[in-house]
């Protein structure tokens, strides 16, 4: 067991998905955070940031992109690993080029997900 | 227009653009100086050429079925010869003669026959006349005015003035009667007779004249015009008496001329300068303004053996030739009447020319005018490009209405400086191809309207010879809302299979976590059933991304990533896989190689699964699928055998279309999209490999397909 829990933040404008995702990670052993809401981030302060962020591309009116861009731009939240999924196979290429470190195509696996988030976090 | 040069040779250009000349300079032997008449051996007329409407009023067929002898003078009708049924033998093989045939009206008209026997001859069985016609009624008055205001440029013969002005009186007379101008350049003494007949004949000359519609001069002035050391100088004779006929065609819709220049020449003994001069205004028959010339000479001037081929030429370079006044008198037929009808003929010959060419050129307005309104009326814009100063000559409304620009501003005009085609790149780079290339194709070609839109154009153009000239024709069609229409339906299947995969998304996480759960609890039978809906949401999956392939491939928009991988490896993983989903076959891997290869392994893999499941699904009674890899030094060969329903000849290469299936009834038992042979075959393509299959009906099928080996792999292949 990990001596201090990690902390895992999903945003997704899917609840079903956040709730199987809440669930699996918990079972994993990791603090987790949801909201559908890509607004969430900016309610971030130094001593809540999370130690991986998996989000989604498109997010409501919201670009995932975007998000990511920030984050990675920003000298408190750039050092954190960022994993982005999306139902478009072909945003693999984009995601990269905004700074996100990891890629899953939707549906994916449990296994393949938490596979990718060991080797960041 | 037709054209009479004066070798009587159809104008080498016309013949470069009338192909039809050709075929009808061949046609059939019949004249309109000659009739050819059929009679069997009862003396009944089973043909008769068409010439007789013209020749004697009556019409072919109102003979065709009549005795010979309703036709034929009694005194030159051999009784003896037509009647009964000895007529084989009565009538001699060969035979010429002169007859006199009826004219509708009654009267008779002399002709030349001759008549074979060809009774005996099989698929003929008649006897063949024919008549040419030699009487005086054809020489001078059966040319009527009529029918030579039809006629170009025709010449009358005469001896005394008084004919002449008669004759030319008449032809403009009724020239100004109708509309037309005239004008007159002949000599003073002539020219004060006829004005003095016209003015007789009620013609209003000073009104014509203020009117610009008569036009008169003396010969001498016209001649002075355009002579330059004894001879007609043709740039000065084409401005002098163009101008006129460009003055006179703005007043009379048809021009006619009584010119008395040439003879002039000749009286003054200058009879090369009076050719030249007939010559150049058979030349003058290029510029567009339609006219009849009427030429005259003083029979006087051939007297003598050494004017005889002077004379000749003479009759050569008219279309019609009317011989002079002493002809009109039955007693006086002799020896130069004869030479006179051979010159008619001539000229005779002439006419059926200008006939064939008017036809010819009717033939060519109906093509043009059938060009023209596709040209007119075609929905893609046709842009015609001179191709040695590419300046356009013509442009269609399409274009226009596509580009904006309304006609007068893009006649006349090089593209290449204008923005239509400057906005972007590769549009200067079609527009330079199509400049220099035979043909060029662009399917969707970016081009900037006048308000700065860009359209985009399927291009296509042709360079071709016209006339003589290069040019290069462009046709542009506008693709825009195509390509609007298919940006929206890639959008429209983007955004589908992502709405799809959302929910399988959400089921596999719920599935996963079910899953887990069971593993717990060791319910072996749930874990049964969650595997199978697992496997079922994979499939459901891999179709959604086949559907999302094909929208993707058809727009170029399939991206394939590149590594080096080896193949073997590849094979062994899938074949696991899809052995996992399969209770009823087995996967036998024969054959394996340990070749590399370069490209999207995903892909590759995709090609794989797709043909081992059609393999699976396609043999629901057999029981094993085989797999088998080989190479040589240049490629790797890998084929998957299986035992099933197999695939008739007929649908070898279309089973590889998109959405094509099988439709015989047995198949019609599997049912698909139609879209995974069509994918993996652009795949094995887009790899530069080859994909096809061996079959036969019932007995199973082979797909096989080729992928090239890297470097690595061949450097390994040749150890």
């Amino acid at each position: 067991m990990q001596s201090k829990q990690k902390k895992i933040l999903v945003i997704d404008d899917e609840p079903d998905i956040l709730e199987f995702l809440q669930e699996l990670l918990r079972q994993e052993g990791y603090a987790v955070a949801v909201a559908e809401r890509a607004e969430y981030i900016d309610t971030l302060c130094d001593n809540s940031l999370p130690d991986l962020i998996l989000i989604d591309v498109l997010l409501s009116g919201k670009d995932g992109r975007d998000i990511v861009r920030r984050l990675k731009s920003q000298p408190e939240t750039e050092h954190i690993p960022v994993i982005m999924f999306s139902a478009h196979p072909g945003a693999e290429e984009t995601v990269l080029a905004v700074g996100a470190d990891d890629f899953v195509a939707k549906p994916f696996e449990m296994d393949e997900i938490l596979e990718k988030i060991a080797t960041h976090i | 227009m037709a054209i009479l040069s004066n070798d009587n040779h159809i104008d080498p250009e016309l013949e470069n653009t009338l192909p039809l000349n050709k075929q009808q300079s061949s046609a059939p032997p019949e004249n309109n100086m000659e009739i050819v008449v059929l009679v069997d051996a009862k003396g009944i007329i089973t043909y008769i050429s068409s010439s007789i409407s013209s020749l004697l009023a009556s019409a072919p067929e109102a003979i065709v079925g009549c005795h010979v002898r309703t036709l034929l003078h009694p005194d030159d009708f051999e009784p003896a010869l037509w009647a009964g049924s000895s007529v084989e033998q009565a009538v001699s093989e060969s035979q010429e003669g002169e007859y006199r045939l009826r004219h509708k009206d009654g009267s008779w008209h002399w002709f030349e026959g001759k008549r074979m026997n060809l009774l005996a001859v099989p698929g003929v069985g008649a006897i063949a006349c024919t008549f040419r016609t030699i009487s005086q009624q054809e020489l001078a008055p059966r040319l009527h005015w009529s029918e030579i205001y039809t006629s170009k440029h025709f010449v009358q013969f005469y001896e005394n003035d008084a004919f002449l002005i008669d004759s030319v009186s008449s032809f403009l007379g009724t020239g100004l009667e109708t509309g037309d101008a005239c004008i007159v350049i002949a000599t003073q003494e002539h020219l004060l007779m006829l004005e003095e007949q016209l003015r007789a004949n009620g013609v209003d000359l000073l009104r014509a004249s203020a009117q610009d519609k008569y036009i008169a001069c003396d010969v001498n002035t016209g001649l002075a015009l355009f002579m330059v050391h004894g001879l007609p100088e043709p740039e000065r004779f084409s401005q002098a008496i163009g101008g006129m006929i460009e003055r006179a065609a703005q007043r009379g819709h048809h021009i006619r001329i009584f010119g008395e220049m040439v003879a002039q020449l000749w009286v003054e003994g200058k009879p090369d300068a009076a050719v030249r001069l007939e010559e150049l205004w058979n030349n003058l028959y290029h510029n567009p303004y339609a006219f009849s010339l009427f030429c005259s000479y003083p029979m006087r001037c051939f007297a003598g053996e050494i004017y005889r081929e002077q004379f000749s030429r003479i009759c050569q370079l008219h279309s019609h030739v009317i011989p002079d006044e002493s002809y009109t008198s039955l007693a006086q037929i002799d020896e130069r009447l004869r030479a006179i009808s051979s010159l008619q003929q001539k000229a005779g010959s002439l006419v059926a020319e200008i006939g064939e060419r008017k036809e010819a050129e009717k033939q060519l307005k109906v093509s043009e005018d059938r060009y023209r309104r596709l040209f007119e009326t075609s929905k893609d814009g046709l842009l015609i490009v001179d191709a040695d100063t590419h300046l356009i000559t013509d442009v269609n409304p399409s274009v226009t209405e596509l580009l904006g620009y309304p006609r007068e501003q893009l006649l006349s005009r090089d593209l290449w400086h204008s923005s239509i085609f400057q906005s972007q790149e590769i549009s200067q780079t079609a527009w330079q191809e199509a400049l220099e290339q035979p043909s060029s194709r662009y399917d969707a070609l970016p081009l900037q309207t006048r308000d700065g839109q860009i359209r985009y154009v399927e291009f296509v153009s042709n360079r071709y010879r016209a006339n003589g000239h290069e040019v290069i024709q462009c046709s542009l069609r506008d693709v825009s809302e195509r390509k609007e229409l298919d940006k929206r339906k890639d959008e429209f299947i983007s955004m589908a299979s992502h709405e799809l995969k959302t929910p399988v998304t959400s089921l596999k996480g719920f599935l996963n976590l079910v899953q887990r759960r069971s593993m717990k609890q060791g319910d072996e039978k749930i874990l049964h059933y969650l595997a199978r809906m697992d496997m079922q949401i994979n499939k459901l999956t891999a179709l959604i991304n086949d559907l999302l392939d094909l929208s993707r491939m058809q727009t170029g928009k399939l991206i394939y990533r590149e590594e080096t991988f080896l193949l073997d490896e590849l094979v062994r993983e899938i074949v696991a896989n899809i052995q996992e989903t399969t209770q009823t076959h087995r996967l036998i891997l024969e054959r394996q190689t340990h070749a590399t290869v370069f490209g999207d392994r995903e892909r590759i893999g995709q090609v794989l699964i797709n043909l081992l499941n059609n393999a699976i699904k396609y043999s629901p009674r057999a029981d094993t699928v085989l797999i088998r890899m080989a190479n040589d030094q240049q490629k790797i060969l890998v084929s998957i055998q299986d035992f099933g329903i197999g695939i008739a000849q007929d649908h070898h290469l279309r089973i590889f279309e998109r959405f094509y299936q099988v439709t015989e009834p047995a198949e019609k038992t599997y049912p698909g999209l139609g879209i995974g042979l069509s994918i993996s075959s652009e795949i094995v393509r887009r790899h530069r490999g080859q994909m096809w299959v061996e079959s036969r009906k019932g007995e199973g099928a082979t797909f096989h397909f080729t992928l090239p080996l890297t470097d690595e792999g061949k450097r390994r292949a040749s150890l």
